[in-house]
């Protein structure tokens, strides 16, 4: 079933979509192993491309699969990059935690 | 050598969507031919089986979501149309006949796990089967000719030609392999439970109507009446019998009417299972048991069930704009 969403609501983010959204939005596109290590425990190997996949179809981050293979037969490591809408969604959210922070702290 | 992983994709992919395979198993096992080809140049051997252990342990991570995403494209492929409706009959019909069984030898499963235990589940499935596979070819029919566009009348014969079949192979189950599993089963359950060590060809458990194959009944009611003690419960057992051989031949005319009609199809489905159930609680439970004729008792339910689907047949061709369009795809 598919959920709605109030009109003016932000996108959804989750907090593993978050991390992986602050982790990318440093620089340098990332590898899967890549985001699993700078993660520090919070992303694990072998679901973080469920959290990839599904930020992808939402069209949060964009996905190349890397040119240069080790050897023949390997399959090629696939590179993440966050898109503008993104990188926005993450930064509305950061600036909503904030606020709500700021506001709790008052 | 194929480098790890490559058989677990290849497998993987007959059975997921393209997608799933290109979005989460390639870059998992990606990442566990990279991981391990880097070990391997680095650290040696041992290095190399610590990569192969963390990549393999990462797909059994995965195992979960590609499972549901296994399941949900398997149901998708079996319920939504294709124009083949009865290959998916024949599917569904396999899976409910399956997950019948074991429903019924679920709660039927002996209460102690004794060495007998796995003998005496295994004598169960041949008494299962005989009410699983009618039953499984119904809940087949039903889901397999679900929102499929086929033409009625050759629909209609390939079905009864499949309900022909089903049909068989429930007559080969009661006649031959229920009477020798009943039989069986209750002489391991007695010599387990009973006699403790004594060997079980031993005892001799006298064999009752639900033991006899049709022909040995058939037998026994021809007997003068004074020989036939038991007359009733043979007459019944016999016809009854019968009644589940001929029942796929019932099942598949409700089915197809089920499927023909358009409107409150599931409606129509309900009340004939009503009509049933009407029927059984009062032929069996509505006072003594043998106050009915044991053929009105064993062929009622069978009855009901064709008569019903008939019906609904009939109210599709009359009002035939209660019928969803039903046209020849390859046409």
């Amino acid at each position: 079933m598919q959920r709605h969403q109030a009109p003016d609501s932000p996108p959804p983010l989750s907090a593993k979509e978050a991390i992986v959204l602050h982790l990318l939005s440093a620089g340098e596109p990332l590898y899967g192993l890549q985001l699993v290590a700078l993660s520090e425990g919070r992303l694990k190997r072998g679901t973080v491309y469920v959290t990839l996949g599904r930020m992808e179809a939402k069209g949060y981050v964009v996905s190349a699969a890397d040119g240069e293979t080790s050897r023949a037969g390997t399959l090629p490591r696939r590179r993440y990059t966050p898109t503008p809408l993104g990188l926005r969604v993450a930064k509305a959210w950061s600036t909503l935690w904030q606020t709500l922070r700021l506001a709790e702290e008052a | 050598m194929n480098p790890p992983g490559t058989w677990i994709r290849r497998c993987a992919s007959r059975v997921l969507p393209a997608d799933v395979v290109a979005r989460l198993l390639t870059p998992t096992v990606a990442d566990l031919q990279w991981d391990v080809e880097v070990a391997g140049r680095r650290g040696g051997k041992k290095a190399r089986y610590a990569a192969l252990a963390r990549g393999y342990g990462a797909l059994l991570r995965l195992a979960p979501v590609l499972m549901l995403h296994m399941a949900q494209h398997l149901s998708d492929e079996l319920l939504l149309d294709d124009g083949r409706p009865l290959r998916r009959v024949a599917t569904c019909s396999a899976v409910a006949v399956l997950l019948c069984t074991l429903l019924l030898i679920w709660p039927a499963y002996p209460p102690h796990r004794g060495s007998a235990a796995r003998v005496l589940v295994v004598l169960l499935v041949p008494q299962a089967l005989g009410v699983a596979l009618p039953v499984g070819f119904l809940i087949g029919s039903v889901l397999g000719l679900r929102r499929r566009e086929s033409r009625q009348g050759r629909t209609l014969r390939h079905l009864l030609v499949g309900a022909a079949a089903v049909a068989l192979a429930t007559w080969v189950t009661v006649d031959w392999l229920t009477p020798q599993a009943n039989q069986r089963f209750r002489e391991v359950l007695i010599a387990d439970l009973m006699v403790g060590g004594v060997p079980r060809d031993v005892i001799h458990v006298e064999r009752g109507p639900n033991e006899h194959s049709l022909r040995e009944l058939y037998v026994q009611m021809q007997r003068p009446q004074r020989e036939r003690p038991n007359e009733y419960a043979t007459a019944y057992a016999f016809h009854s019998r019968l009644a589940l051989i001929l029942s796929p031949l019932a099942f598949a005319l409700l089915a197809f009417g089920v499927v023909s009609i358009g409107r409150e199809r599931w409606l129509a489905a309900v009340a004939a299972i009503s009509l049933v159930a009407g029927v059984v609680v009062t032929v069996w439970y509505d006072g003594p048991a043998d106050a009915w004729p044991p053929l009105l008792r064993a062929y009622a339910p069978d009855l009901v069930f064709g008569t019903w689907g008939v019906v609904l047949l009939w109210c599709s061709v009359k009002w035939p704009d209660c019928e969803r369009p039903i046209t020849d795809v390859r046409s």
